[in-house]
């Protein structure tokens, strides 16, 4: 039997380790990773001060005031802990809080990019954490319907 | 004759091996060589009746052992579709990563070019 070549195998290597890890770990450590990061912006936003008078923030300073900010982070945190702590990684109510958190974080970043140039290098790991609550959000529905529908295709 | 034997009993006792060469078996060796297959078979039949319980009943009321293993089948060519589905969504991710970064680099490229002419 020929043995591939090393570039293919390299790829095939580099494809199937990506997978395990997109695919087939659960995502506990990225749930409690944002509940992190949300209590972190809590404690910042609630702390005494006036943190919107940056330029950063001229976007999300235009939607709320930041006291709102941090109660909504705090309040995110908290709901996302306790879907850690009770193991409730699966109900409808995960699923839309996934979504309400993705929709929290894409939010942020994009309002923080976009009000200023160049665009700060320390939220690189909100960034992170954004596509993580992307993530987390997403999965459950390209596991199923997406599954369907390459099965179809497949069968076709 | 008691039926209550443990299994490891009837395998490790074995009397027909060790038995000498050139000895000729009584009729009491003989007895006792049935005596053992008697209970070994009795312990098959035991394990046996134990295995069957794992497959669920078909409308013949017998152990179901075609669906058993059509169900196997089943969960594995299943398997191996989503694995299938999860190689592809994979590749493409890794493929729309990488266009992103290369745009990113190319975007900068061309700004510090645009720069430099001027």
């Amino acid at each position: 039997m020929d043995t591939p070549p090393l570039h293919k195998k390299a790829r095939h290597s580099l494809i199937r380790v990506f997978s395990r890890a997109i695919w087939d770990t659960d995502l506990i450590a990225s749930r409690v990773t944002l509940a992190l990061g949300e209590f972190s912006w809590a404690v910042m936003l609630l702390w005494p001060g006036d943190s919107f008078t940056r330029p950063t923030y001229t976007h999300m300073a235009m939607i709320m005031n930041e006291e709102l900010w941090g109660v909504i982070f705090l309040v995110s945190c908290i709901t996302q802990m306790s879907i850690v702590l009770m193991d409730d990684l699966y109900s409808n109510f995960s699923k839309y809080f996934a979504g309400w958190n993705a929709a929290l974080w894409g939010y942020t970043v994009i309002s923080m990019l976009l009000s200023v140039y160049p665009p700060p290098a320390a939220i690189g790991g909100e960034i992170a954490l954004a596509f993580s609550a992307g993530w987390i959000w997403i999965r459950p529905y390209l596991l199923v319907e997406g599954y369907q529908k390459y099965v179809h295709r497949i069968q076709r | 004759m008691s039926t209550e034997f443990k299994d490891s009993q009837i395998q490790n006792r074995r009397s027909a091996d060790h038995m000498p060469s050139g000895h000729t078996p009584t009729l009491i060796d003989v007895w006792t060589l049935l005596t053992e297959i008697r209970d070994r078979l009795d312990a098959l039949e035991r394990n046996f009746d134990t295995i069957t319980t794992a497959f669920p009943i078909d409308d013949l009321k017998k152990p179901d052992y075609a669906g058993h293993r059509r169900q196997h089948v089943e969960i594995t060519k299943g398997d191996e579709l989503m694995d299938g589905y999860k190689h592809d969504a994979t590749k493409q991710i890794i493929v729309i990563i990488v266009t992103f970064v290369i745009g990113l680099i190319a975007s900068g490229f061309v700004t510090k070019i645009a720069g430099l002419l001027k």
